[in-house]
């Protein structure tokens, strides 16, 4: 049975949902691609930092209920808050919730209707903070989640338990890069040689890259020159509600400047 | 002085009167009352000293010293004093094996638990 703590704080009306955009820079429009629901606990309290809330909820082996409330909290904040006509909406769910939670496609799928979300707009994002144990089940609601027409994206990856394993089991659209491997890519060897590695499975594979934490513009131009267009980061827009859904107009113009110069792209 | 604490306990009269009693004096105190919480924070935020005690939760399971395990598994660099009404030698040790600064005995003054964390405030991490 879920704590008396842990209940109050799942309550829809303590979560709060922030949206950071992912742009795709492969365009001199530098166009949204999509938003990422970020869950944020009761302001004033510990929880406020997302990273104390789902550590305390991962102690707590509570990992399902949460992930089922933060999709409604983002589902209704993504219905009060931002216009109908933006891309994908993606929502991350913990790898032990697919393997568990039984009924996670059929709730994802009523809550998304409850709220006149098209599941279509959809990227999961498996974060796998701590291994799974079950792949049968985890594949079989991706499977479920797929047939709705929901993407699926590995976040993380190559952080923690984010492991290869998880790409053969998920059949991943999307592989995230962590701001870890991102941060300072430009002027570290080792940083490029991962990403390059991660690119290559994308494109053996057929999923795109994102990169997040992008906070550099040096980190930018390197990662636009490795064929990553797909990019989140605090120096194209911070985590919002609603946030900026353009890229600034001055890391557009350098971008474009970059591009124009023959700069920052590489075949 | 900014130096942080981290208050553990399952009286929140005692907590409140303790964080109210330090920051008089320049410490800055957060309080837990729950042992995953406490991790959850000492995972995340970086604090200088953890006060706690080591009987947290009502089930009189000596919980305080998973803390202590928790902070010395991950290599924290912080400092501990733990606080109990029911000390036993074995515990006693035991919370010093794990890292504690002080074992203090419960009931204990608000003075005495200030000049116990003044003092290992002084001292370099």
């Amino acid at each position: 049975m879920i704590s008396e703590k842990l209940g109050l704080l799942l309550n829809g009306e303590q979560l709060s949902t922030v949206f950071q955009p992912i742009f795709d820079i492969s365009s001199p429009a530098c166009e949204i691609w999509g938003l990422e629901a970020l869950t944020r606990g009761p302001a004033g309290t510990h929880f406020e930092r997302a990273s104390v809330l789902f550590d305390y909820i991962r102690l707590k082996q509570e990992e399902v209920a949460a992930d089922r409330c933060c999709i409604a909290a983002a589902f209704a904040a993504r219905q009060r808050l931002l216009p109908q006509s933006l891309p994908r909406l993606t929502l991350n769910v913990h790898a032990g919730t697919l393997e568990r939670d039984r009924t996670f496609p059929a709730y994802v799928e009523k809550t998304a209707s409850d709220y006149g979300i098209d599941t279509r707009d959809l990227v999961v994002e498996i974060i796998e903070q701590s291994t799974y144990f079950d792949s049968t089940h985890l594949i079989r609601a991706l499977d479920d989640l797929r047939s709705l027409g929901v993407r699926i994206s590995i976040d993380d990856l190559g952080l923690g338990h984010g492991n290869y394993r998880l790409i053969l089991d998920a059949h991943p659209d999307y592989l995230k890069l962590d701001r870890y491997f991102i941060h300072g890519c430009a002027d570290d060897r080792r940083r490029r040689a991962l990403i390059e590695s991660v690119q290559h499975i994308g494109v053996s594979l057929d999923c795109a890259v994102i990169a997040e934490g992008v906070e550099r513009m040096e980190d930018l131009l390197t990662l636009r020159a490795m064929n990553i267009s797909l990019i989140q980061g605090f120096l194209l827009a911070i985590p919002g509600a609603p946030p900026a859904l353009d890229v600034p107009a001055e890391v557009r113009a350098l971008l474009n400047r970059e591009e124009a110069v023959g700069v920052g792209r590489r075949n | 002085m900014s130096f942080r604490i981290l208050i553990i306990d399952d009286e929140p009269a005692l907590m409140t009167a303790l964080r109210d009693y330090l920051e008089q004096r320049g410490f800055i105190c957060e309080c837990v009352a729950e042992v995953a919480e406490a991790q959850a924070l000492l995972a995340n935020v970086q604090f200088d000293a953890v006060l706690t005690d080591i009987y947290i939760s009502p089930l009189q399971e000596a919980d305080g010293l998973r803390v202590l395990s928790f902070i010395r598994e991950r290599a924290l660099d912080v400092r501990l004093v733990v606080m109990t009404a029911h000390s036993t030698p074995e515990l006693k040790a035991e919370a010093l094996r794990l890292g504690a600064a002080v074992v203090l005995q419960k009931p204990t003054s608000l003075a005495v638990l200030a000049d116990a964390l003044t003092r290992i405030a002084e001292v370099p991490a």
